[in-house]
């Protein structure tokens, strides 16, 4: 088991994005009659000014509460989807050229797994292989709220769609969304700008696809500038931690499901204190609980969605007891029953698959800083 | 928003002057009042009244372009505020006895402001009626201000929803819905940027509804898909709805900015028919199969 050294996390306090890309790009989308550009900054301790300045660096934190700003401005202007459209390949040195050059959906993966400091700051790309299906889960590990968190995965989900239409035939009825918000101002546009079958309330924010898809030839693709793309940005990213505190903590959860995992233990695999675990994940605005929930969560609703569990199997997976209480914890995770998502996942048709499975692995898939977690 | 008001700056100004006067006037002519001898039940009640006139016409002046109807407004709310303000100054301030210009303002502003405003709101009645006709294709039955759609400048679908769920059981009055999209839109976006794009919506939006009865509803559902609803319409008349409405965007001479060069457009319709077990869901549901199909095929199909 590897143990980490202590302060080699990336925070979300960290200043290290640059100010003009994914932002201006979001700031871009302020309706040309309006020129509330301060009302959008406001309360995120960035000026119009540092905009234009090479030097000027932003957090994680600062982007948040931009998008938080925006979205309660321009709701009905559909920036989230507007802006997912055309964030990638993006404006991001050599990350940009390796998403552009992207041989197929793979490669695309790994670097966006590997550049998500840069290219989806404070939400981390999870990708699963389940049986035929991959599924690539949006995690918020930034300790941003509710509204932030589900407007980023929809600009993350219409951004790889968009990139995904480009390269492939016959994209929309290979693709099945998930996403966790209710709205409608978020849901309606969601369904047009993906072009694939969209489900609401779903638990969880994440694309499921045929795991063939993963191998695909890209229409755009070219290896030799995706691997000189790739190689240039692993130097670049070299420069900052490797993780988030969160995302290791995720990681570590994932990879002792479906046990739980004590306070203690986590604080034994990083060599910290209980304390200091706990004071690390609070610094970034979460709770270890939450992180717990979170993965069983996604175990759970795996569970349900691609093997068709039923309560008591995913109970007693879990380590719950019986159906009774799997039922009551995923009320108090999601605010809805496992039979009302059963509800309203029914008519929906898992994305066709080719029988064949790929030789995909997961150490191909994503790099050590985010590992596949496969079962 | 604060461009309109600074087309009554004057308005606002005089009516400062006046309440500037009316305190001035109180304090030369009358004798402050012990704090003792002050009435802070009056003060509350009369000068909250005073307060919520002046809001209501600030209100007014930064929704409202100048004009009659504005003007009307604007003197019978004033009015109103300065006999509200002379009121309330009367609990800080004893005038003598035979000081007559108090009372006057008191009587006579009130009641000529209530007259002023009661005519206005008879005008801004008529003015509803008339603006109602322009905007009749774009709500039908509800005005929701939270609907309106911040790009197409139609309401969102969320109120074809509410008109569908008010009228549902109506017999015959919604049997069909017409949902559609412009072919090569997300292209157009990506090569044109957004604000084209958006001129784009707007413009074909402004085409469509030309090209609607008066009893449809014409809104957008997200991106450059739109919702059409008919009511009383029987499926062949959809049919030839839509036909109109593919030929109209054809022959519309979109131009994009730059070079000016027409950018020729194309629009898929989806017909959905209601059936007996349908719900307002299940019938916008048909249309979103309607118009997949519709993209896929020859650009217009129709889903029963």
């Amino acid at each position: 088991m590897t143990r980490h050294a202590r302060h080699k996390w990336l925070s979300r306090e960290d200043k290290y994005l640059s100010a003009g890309y994914p932002l201006a790009q979001l700031l871009d989308l302020i309706p040309a009659d309006d020129v509330a550009l301060h009302r959008v900054l406001r309360g995120s301790g960035i000026f119009p000014d540092d905009l234009m300045n090479p030097a000027c660096l932003i957090s994680v934190r600062q982007v948040h509460a931009v998008v938080r700003n925006m979205r309660a401005l321009y709701e009905r202007h559909e920036t989230a989807q507007r802006w997912g459209n055309r964030l990638w390949p993006g404006y991001s040195g050599a990350l940009s050229q390796a998403l552009a050059a992207s041989p197929d959906l793979g490669a695309f993966l790994k670097t966006l797994s590997l550049g998500r400091f840069f290219l989806c700051p404070g939400v981390s790309p999870v990708v699963r292989l389940n049986g035929d299906y991959c599924l690539l889960y949006w995690r918020h590990l930034s300790g941003s709220d509710r509204s932030v968190c589900d407007y980023l995965a929809a600009v993350f989900s219409t951004a790889l769609m968009a990139v995904l239409r480009e390269n492939c035939e016959g994209i929309a009825d290979r693709v099945l969304c998930l996403v966790r918000s209710r709205e409608r101002s978020l849901a309606d546009p969601l369904r047009v700008y993906l072009g694939c079958p969209v489900v609401t309330g779903a638990a969880a924010d994440a694309l499921i696809f045929p795991r063939s898809l993963l191998n695909q030839p890209w229409k755009n693709g070219s290896r030799r500038l995706f691997e000189s793309g790739l190689s240039q940005a692993v130097s670049r990213l070299n420069e900052l931690p490797a993780a988030t505190f969160p995302e290791a903590v995720a990681a570590f959860f994932d990879e002792q499901l479906p046990q739980s995992v004590s306070l203690q233990s986590v604080a034994g695999h990083f060599d910290l204190s209980p304390a200091s675990v706990k004071r690390y994940l609070r610094g970034e605005g979460l709770g270890l609980q939450d992180l717990q929930d979170t993965a069983r969560l996604r175990f759970s609703l795996e569970s349900m969605l691609i093997d068709e569990s039923s309560n008591e199997d995913i109970a007693r997976t879990l380590g719950m007891g019986d159906g009774t209480n799997f039922r009551r914890a995923f009320r108090r995770w999601t605010g809805q029953y496992p039979g009302e998502l059963r509800e309203r996942l029914r008519g929906v048709t898992l994305p066709r698959t080719e029988r064949s499975r790929s030789d995909h692995t997961g150490s191909e898939l994503l790099p050590g800083a985010l590992p596949e977690y496969g079962r | 928003m604060t461009s309109l008001l600074s087309l009554h700056i004057h308005k606002l100004l005089l009516l400062s002057l006046l309440a500037l006067i009316v305190v001035i006037l109180s304090a030369c002519l009358g004798n402050t009042k012990p704090i003792a001898d002050i009435d802070w039940l009056d003060v509350i009640g009369e000068g909250s009244t005073a307060l919520a006139l002046g809001v209501w016409l600030l209100m007014i002046l930064r929704s409202r372009p100048a004009g009659r109807v504005t003007n009307l407004l604007t003197m019978g709310l004033g009015f109103m505020f300065l006999a509200m303000w002379q009121d309330a100054l009367d609990e800080f301030f004893r005038l003598a006895a035979g000081q007559y210009w108090e009372s006057m303002i008191e009587s006579i502003l009130m009641p000529l402001g209530l007259g002023l405003l009661t005519y206005g709101v008879w005008h801004w009645h008529k003015e509803q009626l008339s603006i109602r006709m322009q905007l009749q294709k774009r709500e039908q039955c509800f005005r929701e201000h939270l609907w309106l759609d911040g790009l197409g400048q139609v309401s969102l679908a969320d109120q074809v929803r509410a008109s569908l769920r008010r009228d549902w059981h109506r017999p015959g009055q919604y049997q069909a819905l017409l949902m559609t999209e412009l072919r090569g839109f997300a292209d157009f976006e990506r090569r044109h940027g957004d604000r084209e794009a958006e001129k784009m919506l707007r413009e074909t939006g402004e085409l469509l509804l030309l090209n609607l009865r008066q009893q449809d509803m014409l809104c957008r559902f997200a991106r450059d898909r739109m919702v059409v609803l008919l009511p009383e319409t029987t499926p062949a008349t959809a049919f030839t709805i839509a036909s109109e409405l593919q030929q109209a965007v054809e022959h519309f001479s979109f131009r994009a900015a730059g070079d000016g060069a027409r950018i020729p457009l194309r629009l898929d319709v989806g017909i959905a028919v209601r059936q007996a077990a349908d719900s307002p869901d299940s019938l916008m549901e048909r249309g979103h199969e309607a118009l997949a199909r519709a993209s896929l095929g020859n650009g217009l199909s129709l889903v029963s």
